[in-house]
């Protein structure tokens, strides 16, 4: 199966948010309100019941202007997830799509992953069973993997009016990207591709007006050393020793029994 | 939504591919030898054109997508070991003519003389046609392309069943035999031709978001409509139509078909 990302060109985007309409309404995701915080951005970042925002940065231009910068911000799905890697239940795992998927049935609520995360878009939601006990499940945008597997493109991509969002093979997406790079360069000087090579890549890629920072976004995103060395080596090699542990542990209580005598397997000692 | 079972999918797609195969490998090939196409002003055309097609060249298709059956379904090999070992030259020339003429009723009656299946022969007989058909339509595109008030496919004649709504947001009714495609209003009976208001119905279908059915009020006839916008890739015609056989379904069940009479091939 060939590459497919997801691409955000934020020079195309007019902010008319139908990308957070189309996504609420396939994900079937409730409401979540904000106080107003002074600002025409409907929510300050995305959260458990929103995953996808359209961010509005004010910007001056290199005219003393002023400009609003757009950008779809959700979950990039990353080729090497930090998220994936916190999850001490193996919760998270990437589909044949390269999407970042959680299983909710594993997932215990711990938060590792919404601490982890290198682009803070996956949080917790709070649910309450049938007894009222209240328990925590992480969300986050699938890339609509559920569309994707019949046949159909993410709910953001084909809702998107302005050609912002593209969906599509990755090559193909690459290549359009780059011819589209140097257009903009006239009008955004500082305009870059943001596919950060400190994770490997990710399934959306953004075609950025200026540097990352101005939207918010990591200069140059590295996976956490301590999480490689987590779940790549001391967690196989703690489970490896776990087994050697417990060969051990048999092993001695096999030796031990068999160096008793007869009649102590038979009775035990007499002490009287 | 998709009524049809993986296997069975999975099974058409190497149909699909096969028979795309075939179509490149007439890529170099003339298959029309009548010398002014542009001349004929009636629909469909293929029926009316003086055509160069080898025969063995259709037995050897069908030869193909014999073996690929029998890989798929070893339960009819020993049907297939007996048409293939009735398909001789002339027998081929006679299948690739009845088949262009979509006359079911021969193959039925071949499939009782040879004690066969009756869908098999025509199956195999119309899928094997269809590369050729495909290439002829290409020859005469700038036929086509001038073809006006014409029900049905203008190249082959095959009835208007399915549209895609493409990425300008304009209908194509498209051939799944021939591949031509032909643009049309949105709203108006591809069968009979109404688009009076209030005529046309659409059939939405709850959870499916790339599909529809537009169904007319006059002449009771029905048009599959899939929305490639919403589509990850754009499937082979033959694919589509295969892919959304539920909509067959509810629309004859809803009473509606595909019209036969005046003015339809």
């Amino acid at each position: 199966m060939p590459e497919y990302i997801k691409f955000v060109d934020v020079t195309k985007c007019d902010g008319c948010r139908a990308c957070m309409v189309a996504c609420k309404n396939w994900n079937d995701l409730p409401v979540a309100t904000e106080e107003y915080s002074g600002s025409i951005q409907s929510h300050e970042k995305v959260n458990a019941y929103t995953w996808n925002v359209i961010t509005y940065t004010e910007h001056e231009t290199a005219d003393g202007g002023f400009e609003w910068l757009f950008r779809h911000q959700s979950c990039l799905h990353c080729v090497e997830a930090a998220c994936e890697k916190a999850c001490p239940e193996d919760a998270i795992s990437h589909t044949e799509f390269g999407s970042v998927v959680v299983d909710h049935d594993k997932c215990v609520g711990c938060g590792y992953c919404v601490q982890n995360c290198i682009f803070d878009v996956i949080e917790l939601a709070t649910y309450k069973d049938k007894n009222g006990k209240e328990y925590r499940k992480a969300q986050k945008c699938t890339l609509c993997t559920d569309r994707l597997e019949q046949g159909l493109l993410p709910a953001c991509v084909r809702a998107c009016h302005s050609g912002c969002l593209q969906y599509g093979k990755k090559e193909e997406i690459l290549a359009e990207a780059e011819k589209r790079l140097e257009k903009v360069k006239e009008r955004f000087p500082n305009a870059n591709i943001y596919n950060p090579p400190g994770i490997n890549g990710s399934a959306t890629v953004y075609l950025l007006a200026e540097k990352p920072s101005v939207y918010g976004l990591p200069e140059d995103p590295k996976l956490p050393a301590s999480l490689t060395l987590w779940k790549d080596y001391l967690r196989p090699a703690s489970k490896a020793l776990m087994g050697v542990t417990l060969t051990a542990v048999l092993g001695a209580v096999i030796a031990n029994a068999r160096n008793k005598g007869p009649e102590e397997q038979e009775g035990g000692q007499d002490n009287q | 939504m998709n009524l049809v079972n993986k296997e069975y999918k999975q099974f058409e797609e190497k149909v699909q591919s096969l028979l795309e195969k075939c179509y490149q490998e007439l890529e170099n090939e003339r298959l029309v030898k009548t010398e002014e196409p542009e001349k004929i002003t009636q629909f469909p055309v293929i029926p009316q054109l003086s055509l160069a097609i080898d025969p063995d060249r259709y037995k050897n298709v069908l030869l193909q997508l014999f073996s690929l059956i029998k890989e798929q379904r070893n339960e009819l090999a020993g049907d297939l070991n007996k048409m293939e070992q009735t398909l001789t030259s002339d027998m081929a020339q006679r299948w690739f003519q009845e088949a262009v003429a979509v006359n079911e009723y021969y193959f039925v009656q071949y499939a009782k003389e040879h004690n066969l299946p009756e869908w098999l022969p025509f199956y195999a007989a119309e899928n094997g046609v269809r590369p050729f058909l495909r290439k002829i339509t290409t020859e005469i595109a700038s036929v086509l392309k001038k073809a006006e008030n014409h029900r049905g496919c203008p190249s082959c004649g095959e009835p208007a069943r399915l549209a895609v709504i493409n990425e300008k947001g304009k209908k194509e009714l498209v051939c799944p035999r021939c591949h031509w495609t032909w643009q049309d209003k949105k709203i108006k009976c591809a069968h009979c031709g109404t688009d009076k208001p209030g005529r046309i119905e659409v059939l939405k279908i709850e959870k499916e978001e790339k599909a529809e059915v537009h169904v007319c009020l006059d002449c009771k006839g029905y048009t599959k409509v899939i929305d490639t916008r919403s589509m990850l890739k754009r499937e082979s015609p033959g694919m589509m139509d295969i892919n959304t056989i539920h909509l067959d379904y509810i629309a004859q069940e809803n009473g509606y078909g595909i019209p036969e009479g005046d003015g339809l091939h």
